[in-house]
């Protein structure tokens, strides 16, 4: 299997961005990546950590930083209510760094238009809380240990009593029952 | 035990004096924590920064009491979020301050010798990613200050276990809402790093890394959760300037110390030389016995072996400073065209290329440069600090990569490099 190098997750991150059926902001790509090594099975090298804004590697956000200066994505100030953040679109030389992962591009092609298509349209918050869940199942199945979903949604709610049980509840059935939770009877 | 109410104070470098009560007191007279005095904060920076002999202990405590600051500074001017959004009491606030002083101080307690530079050679686990120190410093705290945490009398009104702290250090969802102050032990503007940075600069006796940390400790509050994301930590918009000054610094500190030419190399030259001391060249995973075999190393048995002209070559180079020398490096943030350069370089290099050193390997990091900023006026919202600051907004992470020959070899090298 051919190994991450530099451009291989550089490339896959451009796809991601490129391929989204509306705009990933930056929580949005950090998600859709953590959604494509958990449930994808893509090998990518990042190691994501709970924060009570969902799973997190700051590597993401500094290779981010290196595909814009490649100009590979690019960047766009947005507002929003409550706030300001970036809007990511694919760059000018987004096809060299393609070209120059191309194999890498290939073999995770499927997995890619999957995550985009089971989560790219959703909001930032949506995906902190289903990357959330999904963290917090991937913990019971570490451990041997099962679990059922209202004991999933208290978990969640403990590390982010800013959402509703009743919203988080929802999200855990509908992950339940595409199949995303391993750990839930 | 012996004065459960008495307070202690330890001179510090950076911040004076830092207090500590009889819990924490006992808490860093454990072995495993005396150990830190055993392992150096930079390794063997002192080869090209004579000063930098500072050990992970004075880091540690440094976390701790940089850590109660921003704790206090978020809780001063968060009251309602952390009462809205994160369903804090006082109780809870008081509770929580406790148990991050705690993480903050045994946070690093996991690390190898000689620091980051031994990380290359911890073992892989089942999944297939390698431990990190992170790890190491959970099972510790786990195994070894379960006693400590848990019976101390000043314990009495937390109730906390070693399970809490080291729950929190990994980000385990048993955290619940404690999972909020992660950001502090560990994120864009962690007492860690704003540590390290003020620590660092002081003992290398090099003028960069200082940034005004008085006003971010100010400044520091919560953010409410917005469009993009939960609740999260960052600064008022009146401490922009300070954060950004802190990225500055981490710019400057990175280039300048961390991934310095000669200090990199022997980076190198160490993990080599354990690869030779250790059994199956990897140190012993976090579980049962190994970890107690775990913690027989520090940088006093590594050097005692290499004074006994163990290690190998790469032994021998570090004690004799015979290193590897720096042939050629790519620009900062190399382009694609600079990449294409450097794989022709490698090939012109063919038998004399000794090492390569890319600094996206290397554990300090200039890391991504974004925080967020909370501003009032005309209305609250929250905003990238590269909104506000140009500065950060056209900083770049560093991908230098560094190719080196051994000594013998450099002219010969060059001359390769040269008629390309």
């Amino acid at each position: 299997m051919p190994s991450f190098n530099h451009f291989s997750k550089l490339a896959i991150m451009t796809e991601l961005v490129k391929r989204a059926p509306s705009k990933l902001g930056r929580t949005g790509l950090m998600k859709c990546l953590f959604f494509l090594k958990v449930l994808g099975d893509v090998p990518l090298p990042y190691n994501f950590r709970l924060y009570t804004y969902g799973p997190f590697d700051s590597q993401v956000l500094e290779d981010l930083q290196y595909a814009e200066s490649l100009e590979a994505i690019h960047s766009v100030v947005v507002s929003y209510p409550g706030g300001h953040g970036y809007q990511l679109e694919g760059g000018p030389r987004a096809i060299k760094l393609e070209e120059r992962a191309a194999e890498f591009v290939a073999k995770y092609d499927s997995s890619i238009d999957w995550v985009l298509q089971e989560f790219g349209s959703r909001s930032a918050l949506d995906l902190e809380m289903a990357s959330t869940l999904i963290y917090v199942d991937r913990t019971f199945v570490e451990r041997g240990s099962r679990t059922q979903i209202p004991d999933l949604v208290r978990k969640v709610h403990d590390v982010k009593p800013h959402l509703t049980n009743d919203a988080i509840e929802r999200e855990a059935r509908s992950l339940y029952q595409r199949g995303f939770l391993r750990a839930v009877d | 035990m012996g004065d459960t109410h008495k307070t202690y104070e330890i001179r510090c470098p950076v911040y004076g004096f830092i207090k500590l009560n009889d819990w924490e007191w006992q808490i860093i007279s454990q072995k495993a924590f005396q150990r830190l005095r055993r392992i150096r904060q930079l390794a063997w920076t002192d080869y090209v920064f004579p000063g930098a002999m500072h050990t992970r202990l004075e880091h540690s405590l440094g976390v701790m009491h940089m850590s109660a600051m921003l704790y206090e500074g978020v809780v001063d001017r968060s009251h309602e979020i952390l009462k809205s959004e994160l369903g804090y009491n006082e109780d809870g606030l008081r509770r929580h301050k406790a148990l991050i002083r705690l993480a903050g101080l045994l946070h690093d307690v996991g690390h190898s010798p000689f620091s980051h530079a031994g990380e290359e050679l911890f073992p892989y686990q089942e999944s297939g990613d390698r431990y990190k120190h992170e790890h190491y410093s959970a099972e510790i705290v786990r195994r070894y200050f379960a006693d400590v945490i848990k019976n101390h009398p000043l314990n009495t009104n937390f109730d906390f276990s070693a399970d809490h702290v080291a729950d929190l250090l990994e980000g385990k969802p048993e955290s619940g809402n404690a999972l909020f102050w992660r950001d502090i032990i560990s994120g864009q503007l962690d007492a860690d790093r704003m540590d390290y940075l003020l620590r660092d600069s002081i003992h290398s006796g090099v003028g960069y890394g200082r940034y005004d940390w008085q006003r971010l400790v100010h400044t520091v509050a919560a953010m409410p959760a917005t469009h993009e994301g939960g609740p999260r930590i960052g600064v008022l918009e009146g401490g922009w300037h300070a954060a950004e000054g802190l990225v500055i610094a981490r710019y400057f500190m990175f280039t300048q110390v961390y991934f310095h030419k000669t200090r990199v190399i022997f980076d190198y030259h160490l993990q080599e030389a354990l690869s030779e001391l250790l059994p199956n060249s990897c140190f012993p995973k976090p579980v049962g016995e190994e970890l107690d075999h775990y913690l027989r190393w520090d940088d006093w048995r590594v050097l005692g072996f290499l004074a006994d002209g163990k290690g190998g070559e790469h032994g021998i180079r570090l004690a004799e400073r015979d290193h590897f020398r720096e042939i050629i490096h790519t620009a900062e943030t190399p382009t694609a065209e600079d990449l294409e350069r450097l794989v022709k370089w490698r090939t012109a290099l063919n038998g004399l290329l000794a090492a390569e050193i890319p600094a996206e390997k290397s554990w300090y990091k200039t890391g991504p440069a974004d925080v967020q900023v909370l501003t009032e006026s005309p209305k609250f919202e929250v905003k990238p600090l590269s909104t506000y600051s140009s500065v950060v907004d056209s900083i770049k992470p560093v991908r230098q990569v560094r190719l080196y020959a051994r000594p013998e070899h450099r002219n010969d090298a060059r001359m390769r490099l040269k008629n390309m």
